[in-house]
């Protein structure tokens, strides 16, 4: 599981310059760089060297595409295509002295590595034509651009809805209305980039939504403009609060209730195309069907894409891990919302939602009978589609088999980490 | 494929279902398999898409909601500047429709609170630029339709009141003062009380431009402000006051006219002969043979109103034209008017 190991390095190397970039104390950095010297140690376990690679604008290991992974660490990946670093090449004898000035480097503290280390940068040139491109890595792009754009929100605190919209075109254009690609790409989390990454994420599963109930492109292009726009509120104001570990505190807490009246009114501020729906949405998107939830607004019903938006960023939020909590399985978010349809969620929108997701929604992880793990792939036109990632005697699949579900039960729905996978690297396979 | 419970498979931690859930789960998972041949449920959903057209609609009453929740003066005063952004803008763009539903959202039954109301006032005046009422006022009389207008002007009020009241004193307004006064009318239909005001200004084209639009404006409750004025000593002023009561009032407007008659200035009374004659009530027949039994006015104002009395057909013309041409040895009709009374009389069927 190369692309395991790949991402871990990408995780403890992210670690790592944030320490170095946030001037911890001394103990913390090294803690930190050590961990990077144990990703690295594994990485290059058998091989003597690896090389990770930036090609356009994905990570490569060999010649193999961290398609999830380069959409996980869109900004690091960012920060060293603009320092001109191609490639960065790891062997056994890299250092932990050496490891400290590639955080620093990648933290922007530092211009270069000293020449003669144990780490070498740009030595390996890779051609587009050497790589393997997976078929996530259309719908990567237009996520990354995505991203790209609410940062542009939170660095000017001004949104250009003519931007927005153009990110909500691309992600259209390489896909992103289709529920498969869509709910696998949305698993996608970031911890430090928590609401740009739900946004996107939010912005997928409601297009796919909409496109499922049978809405035309316009209409879910406005659809995606006002899902990926929800939450500009908490991208304007509170990201910081966000990252706080444990449960938000009472004046915490109150900031955060202000958020949809704030990308509400950030939304009315520009104008462009579909922006009083998106206000609409971003004002309304906590309000429950039973007209309960905040801002208290008194009338009618919350819009249509309100009501679609809010299920989308309820089972992104479900399923993914938060500071005070963690994160629950797809199929345990299904069941939250169905508790919810009626009083939280508009039922019939409910039931649209799971006829799309399947009973297994795209990402799931789960046990058959005769133990084996299968992360599902596909779960459309009534058919369910996996991959076994996992032997019937615990032996984790270098290369993943393809199963059709179908006919496979008695299934069990489990956690990622009860089974020792990590579903973002399983969808390298895919 | 079937939904297992995960808590049934001892020694795993795989996600635990409680049976109850799991019947409800299984009960909904159902209702959408029941559901999934039948495309109602999708037709349902894109039924209430919107129709494209609302979205200004909902622009609006979003706005209201947000002003609505906000209680932190900076937050608010930033939704003013929304507001005043989309008026403006519209208005530029020669929506006045758009604009004036824009306007509505704060001068309709207003819903900030009332720490508030000053800056509403002062954002109001902050948009009451000269340069957005030059827009405005030539981008209206240009307009193939300016009636959807109304809203934003009658919702403008005081500032808009003002500035079109200043254009009627200068010298070169910028399109014509007749134009300038059927704004000034429709500005008034908000609170009529804008314009009223104005009655007290010292210029009497002024007053006779307000008296006017007074009249365009259509507010009955205007009338003791018009009949305030009704004796102003410009004469120009008196026969506006004269019309605006009738284009309020048209009922009630021929006893006005018939007091009128009395104005030393035939041009009052050519005003007022003017609104007998527009008028359909016969009951006027009564009233114009009283005043000429007075002998009040000209001759040739005599003449006219036996002809108003000769071109009507109720059963009481030919009794009061054969009044009319009884000579009385004190006072009564002039001979002028016995002898038209009688003409008309000779051509006269019911």
């Amino acid at each position: 599981m190369s692309e395991l190991l790949g991402k871990s390095f990408l995780q403890a190397l992210s670690n790592a310059s944030r320490s170095v970039a946030s001037a911890e104390s001394e103990a913390g950095v090294d803690d930190a760089v050590a961990a990077l010297q144990g990703a690295v140690e594994v990485l290059v376990v058998g091989a003597g060297e690896v090389i990770l690679s930036i090609v356009d604008d994905a990570f490569y290991l060999d010649k193999q595409m961290l398609a999830h992974a380069s959409t996980e660490f869109d900004a690091m990946l960012s920060e060293l295509r603009e320092r001109k670093i191609d490639s960065i090449t790891l062997t056994s004898a890299s250092t932990a002295s050496d490891l400290a000035d590639l955080a620093a480097l990648v933290a922007g503290v530092s211009d270069d590595l000293p020449a003669g280390g144990t780490i070498r940068l740009n030595e390996s040139q890779l051609r587009p034509a050497d790589l393997e491109v997976r078929p996530l890595h259309d719908l990567r792009q237009p996520y990354s651009f995505s991203l790209d754009t609410l940062r542009e929100v939170s660095r000017y605190g001004s949104l250009h809805l003519e931007g927005v919209m153009k990110a909500v075109d691309d992600l259209i254009e390489h896909g992103a209305a289709d529920a498969s690609s869509s709910m696998l790409l949305a698993t996608v989390q970031n911890h430090h980039e928590v609401t740009y990454y739900h946004s996107v994420n939010v912005c997928l599963l409601s297009m796919a939504l909409g496109r499922f109930a049978g809405f035309e492109r316009d209409q879910v292009r406005i659809l995606g403009l006002a899902a990926l726009l929800h939450d500009v509120g908490r991208v304007v104001v509170d990201e910081a609060a966000l990252r706080n570990p444990g449960r938000l505190g009472n004046e915490e807490w109150a900031q955060v209730r202000l958020h949809p009246q704030e990308g509400a009114a950030t939304i009315m501020a520009a104008s462009g195309i579909g922006q009083e729906i998106a206000a609409i949405v971003a004002l309304e998107h906590h309000i429950r069907v039973d007209g309960s939830g905040y801002p208290e607004l008194s009338g009618s019903e919350p819009h249509l894409f309100s009501r679609m938006v809010a299920i989308a960023d309820s089972y992104d939020a479900i399923t993914s891990f938060r500071p005070y909590r963690p994160a629950r399985t797809p199929n345990e978010a299904l069941r939250i919302l169905l508790e919810g349809a009626g009083t939280a969620y508009d039922t019939d929108l409910i039931r649209l939602f799971i006829q799309m997701t399947g009973e297994y929604p795209p990402g799931s992880l789960l046990r058959t009978g005769d133990g084996r793990v299968v992360m599902v792939t596909d779960s459309s036109d009534g058919m369910c589609r996996g991959l076994v990632v996992r032997s019937a005697d615990g032996e984790m699949l270098a290369d993943p088999e393809p199963i059709d579900l179908s006919d496979v039960e008695p299934l069990s729905q489990v956690m990622a980490e009860e089974v020792g996978v990590d579903p973002d690297s399983l969808l390298e396979s895919i | 494929m079937a939904l297992s419970n995960g808590s049934a498979e001892p020694g795993t931690s795989s996600v635990a279902w409680h049976d109850e859930q799991l019947q409800r789960v299984r009960a909904v998972f159902d209702s959408v398999d029941a559901a999934a041949a039948d495309v109602d449920l999708r037709a349902k959903v894109v039924a209430q898409l919107p129709d494209g057209h609302g979205g200004a609609i909902l622009g609006t009453r979003l706005l209201r909601d947000l002003i609505r929740v906000e209680h932190r003066p900076s937050r608010f005063l930033r939704l003013l500047r929304i507001w005043s952004g989309k008026i403006a803008a519209e208005v530029w763009a020669g929506d006045y429709e758009a604009a004036g539903r824009w306007m509505r959202v704060l001068t309709e039954a207003p819903v900030f609170p009332e720490e508030f109301a000053q800056f509403v006032a002062e954002a109001k005046r902050d948009l009451s630029r000269d340069s957005l009422f030059e827009e405005l006022v030539t981008g209206l009389v240009s307009a193939d339709t300016p009636d959807s207008a109304d809203l934003l002007l009658a919702s403008w009020g005081e500032p808009l009141v003002e500035y079109l009241v200043s254009q009627i004193t200068v010298e070169e307004p910028i399109v014509t003062r007749r134009s300038i006064v059927d704004l000034l009318g429709l500005a008034g239909r908000g609170d009529i009380r804008h314009l009223t005001a104005r009655l007290a200004d010292p210029r009497w084209f002024v007053v006779r431009g307000v008296v006017t639009a007074i009249g365009k404006a259509g507010r009955v409750s205007a009338l003791p402000a018009l009949e305030a004025v009704a004796k102003y000593d410009d004469d120009r002023v008196r026969v506006e006051v004269l019309r605006a009561i009738g284009a309020l009032t048209p009922d009630e407007a021929s006893s006005g006219a018939l007091k009128a008659l009395a104005d030393p200035s035939p041009k009052v009374r050519q005003a007022a002969i003017s609104l007998l004659r527009a008028s359909a009530a016969d009951s006027i027949v009564t009233g114009i043979v009283e005043v000429l039994e007075a002998g009040t006015g000209s001759s040739k104002d005599g003449i006219r109103l036996v002809e108003i009395i000769a071109e009507r057909r109720g059963p009481q013309v030919r009794e009061a034209l054969e009044r009319l041409t009884v000579h009385k040895l004190s006072g009564g009709v002039s001979r002028s008017v016995r002898t038209a009374a009688r003409d008309a009389l000779a051509g006269w069927s019911a």
